[in-house]
């Protein structure tokens, strides 16, 4: 018990029960909601990775399935093999020409059908992509058509009524084909559609050889190789009497000169692309003779090649999905693949080349069959040693190997078409596997190093994750995207941090404070900026504008920074009463040079277009006209004021100030100006030639840092975003300026030093933590940025320096192409990966950025 | 602030030696303090014996104001060549308002007006044509809290000569072992001249930011509460230091503490409210001031 004493009231000394009750509450919340924020920011992350991660989850191949049931009564070496999507049925072409449709669960025959009970079938083609055959006879004819699964759903009176009664996923046998239940309930009938289109004369009598075709757009074109030793190539063009209504087929075709290849013996392979516009002919040997078709009237030879430079022989030349990429197998157990690309200098008629750009791992026997996907490029291969391999040709990736039960070799294997099973024959029967290819496209590899895709000349980082064709080869190389996102920050940092770390320096040290109070909120009114608008204005706005004055807006950057300057000087000449009465309003006369500086800009952009790039900036930049002189100039301007600027400081300043200490402040001023025209006109001499000189040399800007114009670009992002990030940087700058504690300023004041020289060699350095982290949040804003980038960068993901060409950057891309991605498609999930890494991309850096600000603060707490 | 190179031998002070003697009654008496609370004018009691020294720095009628409160009224002081010169009063007197005065450092505040004038070397200090600048360079400041720049002790020491764009290494050497000798600190610091001057004790800083003050050479030395952050001991170190600069360097001090003032200034003057009440030779003011103020003041019965 206390008595009280001064204030006569006796102190309680237990809290009351409110007071602790809501203690404890709001600790409860505090940490609920501390914790709970935490979480869902983890949350975010590994929600980010829980989709991405399965793009590297391993393809898995089964064990080979073996039905046992009448396996034996296929044929032990047919022609070609086909699986349906539902993996039920399976139909083969014999060498004699008969079609058996089989069961792909029990390998029972359902259907066995001779295709020409009247022709002896000497030789047939087979496209999995559409379907389509092709098959030559004995008396030099030729057949064109379809052999495909079809399906029907059946209503329940049609069903026989044993079959009634089947479980779902239950198959069962009706006259026409297969029924199967399916776990909704309904009845599928599948089956086997044969088309053949009658025969058409090849162009000779004695019997084909070898046949292959392919449908452009114009019609079927095939080429077919009979046994006089005549290669021929035909176009089918079918034209619809409109007198009769009957069709008539023309063929417009012409010999391949297969003589003039000198050639030993008849070629083992003949394979015609895609578009019909080249035909391969090649010998076990390796020998390939490319001949171009698009006129198929005058094929010309192209060029001719060895594909087995080694003793190997080639045992297997099929088509990847496509029909651009030839697939080689040898017998060593070698497999390549191979296109065409350009080159410099070689001696073919179309400039290009068959080229070997993918060497797969070897198997360790023969190959005896390729089966390539319809869907994607997934390659199944198969070896004499029984060897069964997954494989993917835009990498040459192995991605998962089995073998037969039994160790006999496959004699022709099939992808199923949701790539959900591979399927071969070998002399002991049917063996299926069930692939589990999840992601076969996406693997480090392919997303981070350079890939040789099809068609392209080299190895190379490209991203392009659909298109319009099916047999198109997804491109999923993530470095354009990083690419785009560093350029886009770079050039936004370019511009925005010098302005707005000097106007934290001005405003900090050098700003009366009154107007400080104004200027600081309204720098950061202008992080309120919605990046929508600043993104619109850039591209509907901004970027037609800077296209039509490009010239002046080039010269304003320089000429803004160079009537600053000038101002600074003509100020010095003014009387030192003027300049005491005006000090108050020198922000307006600095705030003046700005619009002064774009006015100058504007007239020397046409005169300096003039002068130094041939009267016309976009052909120059194009590269049409003029010399490198005048961009080189340009580039090395700044890098020659810099120069002069160093010079100056290291050598004149000194002298110059101890030569004029005696002199009174006008005359000093007037000298002060000269030394610096003759800076300004130093550091024009220093840029010309420097430019001369690596003219001289034989360099040229364009190409590089500068290039064709493209009216979204580098440029107009750099700006506009640099406007987005000003205020961050300006705000964080300023107050670390702002926090450093006014007695060292005044220590360096007190010691005689002006403010210029107190804000360079104290508080700067001082503050150089809080400057740096202040850079860095703007860095890791830019990384981020979205809307601005999305809407002005023109969202080509090119890898590219120049500053003129636009690009794509990661956020750009996950905001464009995922409401469009399938979900849980290879495509999605790598657009999570590429959020993921602009997730890790900023993480870091503001990571840096908060060790770097602690350690600084650190420091400053010492002061 | 004690570290182990540090002598004890001159730590505890024998204080007010010379108020040994029987204090003379003050020879004017009357209510001063209270006509400078009313804000009367009340005239300076400046001694005789001012009058035979040569005044390097004088203040000629000088009023400040902080927008609209005066904090200075109407000072005259002429602060004599080569002498230690303390200010003292009670706190918000105006003598750090003043003392700043002296180096145009209150210019940095917008809010600050003035009349009247300075002069040093009887050269005016707030003439329009003045170079700021140029004036500071003549005068050294020291302040009441240790304020070394964040980089090496010895770059702290030459920052004067850096600005002055000197770069001869010699020189920069030279002024460096000078200042730092004169400071009392060149034993302590010889060996770790390029560590960062923050990891410094309090009275090592102090002694480090005397000798910036000397490497400038300046005219005039203003140190304002140089001890106030600091312990007995490193409070000892200065005030020897100040006793070594006396001869050479004009020293213009505020402080606090009259023990200080007494030990180490040769003048004294005693402000009260922005009124300098009396100025005179320091054993005088503190043995038989003229004013019956001052001697409550620094007998402690007030302030």
């Amino acid at each position: 018990m206390s008595t009280p004493r001064f204030t006569g009231r006796a102190r309680q000394y237990r809290s009351g029960a409110t007071v602790r009750i809501l203690d404890r509450v709001s600790r409860w919340a505090i940490t609920v909601g501390g914790i709970g924020t935490l979480v869902s920011i983890l949350l975010v992350s590994v929600f980010l990775i829980w989709v991405a991660v399965p793009l590297f989850f391993p393809t898995r191949m089964s064990a080979p399935h073996r039905p046992a049931e009448g396996a034996a009564a296929l044929d032990a070496a047919p022609l070609h093999l086909e699986v349906d999507e539902h993996r039920r049925l399976g139909w083969l072409v014999t060498r004699e020409g008969t079609l058996e449709v089989f069961r792909l669960d029990s390998g029972r025959r359902l259907e066995r059908r001779p295709l020409f009970p009247e022709a002896e079938m000497t030789a047939a083609a087979f496209s999995r992509q559409d379907d389509r055959v092709a098959f030559g006879f004995v008396d030099g004819t030729v057949r064109l058509g379809r052999i495909a699964f079809w399906v029907r759903f059946l209503r329940e009176a049609e069903v026989p009524p044993e079959l009634r009664s089947l479980s779902a996923g239950g198959l069962g046998e009706m006259a026409g084909g297969l029924v199967v239940r399916t776990p909704e309930g309904m009845f599928r009938l599948q089956g086997v559609d044969v088309e053949l289109e009658p025969p058409i004369p090849s162009g000779s009598a004695a019997p084909v050889l070898r046949i292959d075709q392919t449908v452009t757009a114009a019609g079927p074109v095939y080429a077919v190789l009979t046994a006089d030793g005549k290669l021929r190539v035909n176009a089918v063009e079918e034209r619809e009497n409109l007198l009769t209504g009957e069709t008539e087929i023309e063929l417009a075709g012409g010999e391949v000169p297969l003589a003039a290849a000198g050639a030993g013996g008849l070629p083992d392979f003949v394979r015609i692309s895609g578009l019909g516009d080249a035909l391969y002919v090649a010998w076990r040997d390796g020998r390939i003779q490319r001949f171009l078709t698009r006129d198929p009237r005058r094929p010309v030879l192209a060029e001719t090649r060895d594909l087995e430079p080694g003793p190997a022989r080639v045992t297997s030349l099929s088509w990847l999905l496509g029909r651009f990429t030839l697939l080689v197998g040898n017998d060593q157990g070698g497999l390549s693949g191979w296109f065409l690309t350009r080159r410099e200098g070689v001696s073919t008629p179309d400039g290009r080349v068959l080229t070997r750009a993918h060497t797969f791992a070897p198997g360790a026997a023969a190959v005896t069959a390729i089966a390539s996907s319809a869907r994607t490029r997934l390659v199944a291969a198969a070896h004499a040693d029984g060897e069964v391999r997954l494989l993917l040709a835009t990498t040459a990736a192995e991605l998962a190997a089995s073998r037969t039960a039994d160790g006999r070799p496959l004699a022709v294997l099939a992808v199923a078409p949701r790539e959900d099973a591979v399927v071969g024959i070998s002399a002991s029967g049917l063996n299926a596997w069930e692939v589990n290819a999840r992601h076969p496209e996406a693997s480090l590899a392919a997303l981070f190093t350079p890939v040789w895709y099809e068609g392209h000349d080299r190895r190379a980082h490209i991203w392009q994750s659909s298109s319009g064709a099916d047999d198109f080869e997804m491109k999923l190389g993530l470095m354009p995207l990083v690419f785009g996102t560093l350029k886009a920050t770079l050039y936004s940092l370019l511009f925005g941090v010098p302005i707005a770390l000097l106007a934290a320096i001005y405003t900090a040290e050098f700003m009366h404070r009154r107007v400080r109070m104004l200027v600081k909120p309204a720098v950061e009114l202008m992080a309120g900026l919605p990046s929508v608008v600043l993104g619109f204005l850039a591209g509907l706005v901004f970027a037609p504008f800077v296209e039509q004055v490009l010239p002046a807006v080039l010269a304003a950057f320089l000429m803004v920074p160079l009537a600053l300057l000038v101002g600074a000087y003509l100020w010095q000449l003014l009387p030192a009463p003027l300049t005491l009465r005006f000090s108050g309003w020198r922000f307006v006369f600095i705030a003046a040079a700005l619009p002064l500086g774009i006015l100058a800009g504007a007239i020397l952009g046409p005169a300096a277009e003039r002068a130094l790039f041939a009267g016309d900036l976009r052909a120059w930049l194009d590269g049409q006209r003029g010399s490198a002189t005048g961009g080189w100039f340009v580039i090395l301007l700044p890098l020659g004021a810099l120069l002069t600027a160093a010079g100056m400081g290291a050598r004149i300043n000194p002298w110059f100030r101890a030569a004029t200490a005696a002199l009174a402040p006008r005359p000093v001023a007037v000298l002060d100006l000269v030394r610096f025209i003759v800076g300004v006109v130093l550091a024009v001499m220093i840029a010309l030639g420097l430019a001369l000189g690596l003219t001289g040399l034989g360099m040229d800007p364009r190409g590089s840092v500068v290039g064709t114009y493209v009216q979204r670009n580098a440029l107009v992002v750099g700006f506009v975003m640099g406007f987005a990030i000003i205020p961050i940087i300006y705000t964080i700058a300023e107050d670390a300026l702002s926090a450093i504690p006014e007695h060292l300023r005044s220590a360096s004041l007190g010691a005689g030093a002006t403010p210029w020289q107190t804000a360079v060699r104290i508080v700067i350095p001082t503050a150089m933590g809080g400057l740096f982290s202040a850079v860095m949040i703007g860095l890791g804003r830019a990384v981020g940025e979205t809307m601005i980038v999305l809407m002005a960068a023109g969202n080509t993901p090119l890898i590219d320096w120049n500053l003129f060409n636009g690009f794509r950057t990661l956020s750009a891309n996950i905001a464009v192409e995922l409401p469009e991605a399938v979900r849980n498609s290879t495509h999605y999930r790598t657009l999570f990966l590429a959020a993921l890494t602009l997730f890790a991309m900023t993480f870091v850096l503001n990571t840096v950025a908060e060790i770097v600000r602690l350690k600084f603060r650190r420091r400053s707490h010492e002061l | 602030m004690t570290t182990a190179s540090e002598p004890m031998a001159d730590a505890p002070r024998e204080p007010a030696r010379r108020h040994a003697t029987p204090r003379p009654a003050p020879a004017l008496r009357g209510d001063r303090l209270a006509a400078i609370a009313r804000g009367e004018a009340v005239p300076t009691e400046t001694h005789r014996e001012l009058a035979g020294e040569r005044a390097i720095l004088e203040v000629d009628g000088f009023n400040l104001w902080y927008g609209t409160k005066q904090a200075l009224h109407d000072i005259h002081l002429d602060v004599p060549f080569g002498k230690v010169t303390a200010l003292v009063g009670p706190s918000g007197c105006g003598k750090s308002t003043l003392l700043r005065s002296v180096n145009r450092l209150n210019d940095l505040l917008d809010t600050v007006r003035i009349t009247g004038d300075m002069r040093l070397d009887g050269a005016s200090i707030y003439h329009p044509s003045v170079d700021v600048i140029q004036l500071r360079k003549r005068m050294g400041m020291v302040f009441q809290k240790p304020n070394p720049f964040p980089m090496s002790i010895y770059e702290n020491v030459v920052y004067s000569l850096r600005i002055d764009g000197v770069r001869d290494r010699r020189v920069l050497d030279e002024v460096c072992e000078r200042s730092l000798q004169a400071a009392a600190f060149w034993d302590e610091a010889k060996d770790r001249l390029k560590e960062s001057a923050l990891g410094l004790s309090g009275g090592q800083q102090q002694r480090l930011c005397i000798a910036r003050a000397i490497a400038a050479e300046p005219d005039v030395l203003l140190m304002d509460e140089p001890c106030s952050a600091l312990d007995p001991i490193a409070t000892g170190k200065i005030e020897d230091l100040i006793d070594a600069l006396k001869g050479e360097y004009t020293v213009l001090i505020v402080t606090h503490n009259m023990q200080q003032a007494s030990r180490t200034s040769d003048y004294t003057a005693f402000m009260y409210l922005g009124r300098l009440v009396e100025y005179g030779p320091t054993e005088a003011i503190f043995t038989r001031p003229h004013l019956a103020e001052t001697n409550d003041y620094i007998t402690g019965r007030f302030g």
